[in-house]
């Protein structure tokens, strides 16, 4: 076949429906990467709109421009937007969805299908937060929400609901798109992409996308906890009943802090594409720069009380946290000698991508100064919560994370679209923006220094503030007209850039490989791959060519994409991915409803709702994609099982942990006037439950192995005792509630909220199982194997934690 | 890297006197003392550190033309540089911060011992004001805390609502009101003066306006204090009764609640709403017909008096020195 | 040295330091709290002598992984860069861990000798 005809067959094959309505059922990574990018720019507009009335507000002293309730709406979602709806969406969603399945040399996301439903539930989950503001009820106790203050006592509106059920939402969301991005990295890199030969952009995903997985669940369970204390009474956070404030504080910060990386490891990412290029060699200490973005992410995880070094904890208890603290440090200025080691072995070429980085590289590095000062213990309780820190994190967030986006825009523009951005203006719109960052958050240093608290409505005349206050003003109109300016560039580029062909700027990774913009199958020929960059090795890039003639990995049978083993990248089989689907956004706006009935307390509807989605998700999986010749390497689906549960242990881990955490805390354990919770029963149902795993185990193997009928008689086996065992749970339960009473103590909200969590995630496996002895009964399709095998690794799983909480429930007797 | 160092004298010169009496800058005690130091070495090293990184990235810009580091080195060398800079040097720098900052400077900001200090004060933050008892005395004031002069003064701090932080800047570091929990804070002035702080943790609409003022008197004068603080109003009114007293407590009064601050002798006092408004007569009038304007959100209400009855009760808190 | 037990050495050299020290924090964070609450008091717990034995515990831990790296290193010293998996991949992963575990080793010491140095249940 020529190469010009195998090339139209994957035009074809690849084609998505047109018009508007194809861009509500793309599954197409680039598609949805572009979504994602505009969504996230509407979010950037309104949290800097938010920024500007504060720092207009605080211009000068004892200014009524907005009240002290807006003003702390104000503050409260210019942090969130800022966050959780434009910077981690935009680098995740928007970067990471477009460029990793191009570095990688796939066609797509591992699961395309929920990569689009990550979109549209960050979409409603958006929102659903932003609807707050109608009705004038914006969550306004800050971006941690810090209880006290946020339970209902003193904040009994809706504001904290909405923070509380919005986040819970958009987790959903960030959870889904970290999960993707780790199995497409996984499981999806062109074969002889060992870990040693792939980008550093994809490190640093991997690296924020397992940061997510692991440190979300911490935030899930928190607003959790707030809800059922705010809604229904429970008692985690009063110590009058055995709970702890402080509680609120830990596991929002054992999420919060690791959130800070996964804010700036894709911006690392984004830097360590851009200097390569720009200097025109390879990064040097490629494999400690690739480490180093793992590794921050990994003792990201256990500094996080250094945000509470103030409220109190004894020396010994701090000293984990600060010794982590100072070695955190040592990842970052590792890469940054790496980086510029790098530019000067180079010749480099200050076109406004790497100036952009230039500006990211000072300010982060005197983010990290300040972030190295607050390492320093009682520097920390000097200035914590003061305009220094203030300073300090914007000169990372928005230095260190925003100046690589900017950078990035810039760099990729071509890609994405085609055309040149006009070179002039871009260096315009990169000394504008510096000098508006500069402006804007270099004062706030000295202001922090000389006493001024953060989030303050206002401040008294006389303090020796005003001045820097009115500079910061000015610098953030500065910086705002920058950032126009850089969108102008865009939009206007966009109609009427010069045409910029494949490569404009040479650079090494495989998007530069494929035309600009990229045709919607990416790659006529999976490529060639001996190093991090392709693009550079001429002779894997005519193997390509030969490649492409002789039909080889062209891959031009269906929709596909090869899947290759996770360490070495061997070729492993040929995926079938699936074509557009309504499923996504269908199951995404149930969901958006349920939150909102969710809200407003209605219950009953919102649990309909949330059936219908599990119907929807039920019509999602009828559509199976063809059966292809396998090899045995685990698949995508059963990674994908392995996240999954990686993350819901990690939520059971939080819950039994804030149970120790507690105990610790209370003289008695349960309280004298509680019952404890009986023995026999339990046990003998729980050891019912886990040993399903044995029939879960009979059915995956005889699955894999093409037995229908072993595999079908041991899932019903399996499925008949988790039903039973899940009724008589459900129907004890509500004994249970009312025999402990978690609106007396912290102890019963605990437990009840552990047993609660254990039987919702029985439920799901109920209905898994339940799937399968309908599917199996028919057919065994290698999507139903893998799906079964996905079923009992999560089933195994849920065994392992329902153990757990037994041992929970029977820790009450000792 | 000299230019940088010539700067630093003036620099806190400036800063210490460009601020109010909030400043970090201009330490009054030797725990505060201890931080401001730690806080000047680490900028200097920062200065120097932030200079080599900005050398690096100009070389790069200056030699672009040039594929190699000066004296013709390549990439053996540079990784030499990135292990020796960007490891060795910053985890020695790191390690002793670590042991300079958590070993020898915390001795001076951590928690006094029980019964290490000659004077405890017992401080409880509200939604928006701070409660203000001293330890062997019947004495009950708010937000303006008197302390003698070279004297180590513990406070003991919690809070009836919120999680509320009390920072004096130029005496001590911070430390957050943690309900059903009692934190502990050194307070020590070196020399007389009236140091200001302000509440640190978001606790709500008027967070901005719960600032507190220690002052820091020659020992005679602080018991001279503390004595008269301890005594009882001489007496009462029915219109203070009447509309103030479910809020108010004035100590020898049938006026004894407690949402709001003991007012026994705020005559006596600086200022009016923690720290909010200079007490004088102008301002009290403003305060006492509209504290909504003044504070807004904040838990004293708008009351619908006449304006005899007004002047009247404004009389006699005026009298209440 | 077998492929097998050089990937043996590898995954230990890249896992096990993070993990020890991931256990270590967690524990002794734990004893630390539980010493200073009511629970230490009804537990009798000596803080400073299990935070010691942990931190001993951890650094022998870390310097294995540390060990078990450096021999990957070596015996990976013909391959470059960006020679393909697995000696290639093993490489990569050696170097990784042979910085990785320095790291966690100084905040191990840190922890341990902190521990030693610091007052009990001194509010800070």
């Amino acid at each position: 076949m020529a190469v010009v005809d195998r090339i139209e067959h994957l035009e074809e094959l690849w084609l998505e429906r047109p018009g508007g309505l194809g861009w509500l059922t793309t599954v197409d990574h680039k598609r949805i990467g572009i979504l994602y990018f505009w969504t996230t720019i509407v979010f950037f507009a309104a949290g800097g709109t938010e920024a500007l009335l504060m720092r207009t507000q605080l211009a000068q002293p004892d200014q009524t421009v907005v009240s002290p309730e807006t003003y702390d709406q104000l503050m409260t979602m210019h942090g969130v937007t800022m966050i959780f709806f434009f910077i981690i969406p935009m680098t995740t969603g928007a970067f990471g969805n477009y460029l990793v399945p191009l570095m990688i040399g796939a066609r797509d996301m591992a699961f395309p299908r929920l990569n689009a439903l990550s979109y549209w539930i960050f979409l409603g989950s958006g929102i659903f937060m932003y609807s707050s503001f109608l009705v004038g009820q914006a969550p306004n106790a800050g971006w941690f929400d810090y209880v006290p203050l946020a339970l209902r006592q003193y904040d009994g509106g809706l504001n904290i609901d909405f923070y509380a059920l919005g986040l819970i939402f958009s987790g959903v969301a960030s959870t889904a798109g970290a999960l993707n991005l780790i199995v497409t990295i996984f499981k999806l890199r062109a074969p002889g992409m060992s870990w040693n030969r792939m980008p550093l952009f994809c490190f640093a995903l991997l690296a924020a996308s397992l940061s997510l997985i692991f440190a979300l669940p911490a935030l899930t369970v928190d607003c959790v906890f707030l809800e059922l204390q705010r809604k229904l009474g429970f008692h985690f956070f009063d110590v009058a009943h055995g709970g702890d404030p402080l509680l609120w504080q830990h596991l929002f910060w054992i999420f919060g802090h690791p959130e800070v990386y996964i804010i700036v490891l894709p911006a690392f990412g984004i830097a360590t594409s851009i200097i390569p290029t720009f200097a025109r060699r390879r990064m040097v200490a490629f494999p400690l720069v690739a480490m180093a973005e793992l590794l921050v992410a990994f003792i990201g995880f256990g500094v996080w009380a250094h945000h509470m070094f103030a409220t109190g904890l004894t020396t010994t208890t701090l000293v984990f946290f600060a010794a982590a603290s100072m070695m955190v440090v040592v990842p970052s200025t590792i890469q940054i000698y790496a980086w510029l080691m790098t530019v000067n072995l180079g010749t480099p070429d200050f076109r406004a991508p790497l100036m952009f980085i230039g500006g990211f590289i000072i300010f982060f590095v005197l983010g990290g100064l300040s972030g190295i000062m607050f390492a320093a213990v009682p520097f920390d309780q000097a200035t914590t919560d003061t305009y220094f820190v203030v300073a300090h994190f914007h000169f990372i967030i928005f230095g260190a994370a925003v100046f690589p986006l900017l950078g990035g825009i810039y760099y990729w523009f071509p890609k994405v679209t085609g055309r040149m951005y006009d070179e002039q203006l871009a260096r315009w719109s990169f000394w504008l923006t510096f000098v508006g960052t500069s402006l804007t958050f270099f004062p706030m240093h000295i202001v922090g220094l000389l006493g001024m608290t953060r989030r303050v409505y206002t401040y008294r005349h006389g303090l020796g503030w005003d001045a820097y206050n009115l500079v910061e003003t000015i610098g953030g109109f500065i910086l705002a007209a920058g950032l126009l300016l850089i969108a102008f560039n865009i939009v206007r580029s966009l109609r009427s850039g010069e045409p910029a062909g494949r490569d404009p700027f040479y650079g090494g990774t495989l998007e530069w490989t494929i035309p600009s913009p990229p045709p919607h199958y990416n790659f006529a020929v999976i490529p060639t791959v001996s190093s991090p960059y392709p693009n550079w090795d001429e002779p894997d890039r005519e193997e390509d060519l030969r490649r492409l003639a002789q039909g080889e990995l062209v891959l031009d049978g269906g929709h596909e994409t090869p899947a290759t083993t996770v360490n070495d990248a061997e070729l492993a089989e040929i995926l079938d991915m699936p074509p557009e689907s309504p499923w996504p956004i269908v199951l995404s706006l149930v969901v958006t409803i349920a939150a909102f009935f969710l809200l407003t307390e209605h219950y009953v509807t919102a649990a309909f709702f949330l059936s219908l989605a599990v119907l929807a998700l039920a019509g999602w999986h009828a559509a199976e994609p063809d059966t292809l010749p396998v090899r045995t390497a685990r698949s995508k689906g059963w990674w994908g099982a392995v996240v999954f549960v990686a993350t819901e242990a990690t939520l059971f881990g939080t819950i039994v942990g804030t149970y120790i955490y507690l105990r610790l805390q209370n003289a008695h354990w349960p309280p004298p006037n509680v019952p404890k919770p009986p023995v026999l029963t339990p046990t003998l149902l729980t050891a019912a439950l886990v040993l399903t795993s044995i029939p879960m185990y009979i059915a995956s193997r005889a699955a894999g192995e093409g037995r229908r009928a072993t595999a079908w008689r041991a899932i019903t086996v399996a499925f008949v005792v988790q039903l039973a065992y899940l009724i008589w749970q459900v129907h004890d339960f509500v004994h249970t509630v009312h025999v402990y009473d978690p609106q007396q103590s912290a102890w019963a909200s605990v437990f009840v909220t552990l047993l609660g969590a254990d039987h919702l995630h029985v439920l799901a496996g109920v209905l898994f199982s339940a799937w399968f002895v309908l599917r199996i009964r028919s057919r065994l399709t290698r999507y139903r194997i893998v799906g079964l095998q996905g079923t009992a690794f999560y089933w195994h799983a849920v065994n392992v934690i329902t153990a757990v909480v037994l041992v929970v429930q029977l820790s009450t007797r000792l | 890297m000299t230019r940088a160092t010539l700067l630093v004298p003036p620099l806190v010169l400036a800063l210490a006197g460009c601020g109010g009496n909030q400043n970090t800058l201009n330490p009054a005690g030797h725990p505060e003392r201890s931080i401001t130091q730690l806080f000047w070495v680490m900028f200097g090293v920062a200065i120097v550190g932030f200079g080599l990184i900005m050398f690096l990235l100009f070389l790069g810009w200056v030699r672009r033309e040039q594929p190699n580091l000066p004296g013709g080195r390549g990439e053996r060398t540079a990784v030499q540089i990135v292990l020796g800079f960007g490891v060795a040097l910053p985890i020695v720098l790191l390690i002793a911060l670590f042991i300079w900052s958590d070993f020898f400077v915390m001795r001076s900001t951590a928690a006094p011992a029980k019964g290490s200090t000659a004077l405890t004060i017992k401080v409880i933050g509200h939604q928006w004001w701070w409660e203000v008892r001293y330890g062997n005395s019947t004495a009950v004031t708010a937000n303006e805390i008197h302390i003698p002069v070279g004297t180590r003064v513990g406070v003991v701090l919690t809070t009836v609502d919120v999680i509320h932080s009390f920072w004096v800047p130029e005496l001590n570091r911070k430390v957050d009101t943690i309900p059903g929990t009692e934190n502990r804070l050194l307070l020590i002035a070196d020399h007389p003066g009236v140091y200001r702080g302000q509440c640190a943790e978001f606790c709500g609409l008027q967070h901005a306006n719960m600032a507190v003022e220690v002052i820091a008197e020659p020992k005679p004068q602080f018991d001279a204090w503390l004595a008269h603080n301890a005594r009882p109003a001489a007496r009462g009114n029915t219109l203070f009764a009447q509309n103030c007293s479910g809020c108010h407590e004035i100590r020898g009064t049938p006026a004894r609640a407690d949402v709001g601050p003991d007012l026994t002798h705020f005559a006596s006092r600086r200022t009016i709403a923690a720290v909010t408004l200079p007490n004088t007569p102008q301002n009290l009038r403003e305060w006492l017909r509209d504290p909504q304007h003044v504070k807004p959100g904040n838990r004293m209400p708008n009351l619908e008096l006449g304006n005899a009855d007004w002047t009247a009760l404004q009389r006699y808190v005026e009298s209440l020195r | 040295m077998t492929r097998s037990r050089l990937e043996l050495l590898q995954w230990f050299a890249l896992f096990a330091g993070p993990l020890a020290w991931a256990t270590e924090h967690v524990v002794g964070y734990g004893i630390s709290d539980a010493s200073c609450r009511v629970a230490g008091a009804q537990w009798g717990l000596d803080a400073t002598v299990l935070q010691i034995v942990l931190a001993v515990l951890t650094a022998i831990v870390v310097i294995a992984a540390w060990l078990a790296a450096f021999v990957a290193f070596r015996e990976t010293r013909s391959v470059d860069d960006y020679t393909p998996g697995p000696l290639g991949r093993i490489r990569f992963f050696a170097q990784a861990a042979l910085l990785g575990n320095v790291l966690f080793f100084v905040i191990v010491v840190l922890d341990g000798v902190s521990t030693v140095h610091d007052l009990p249940c001194h509010q800070a």
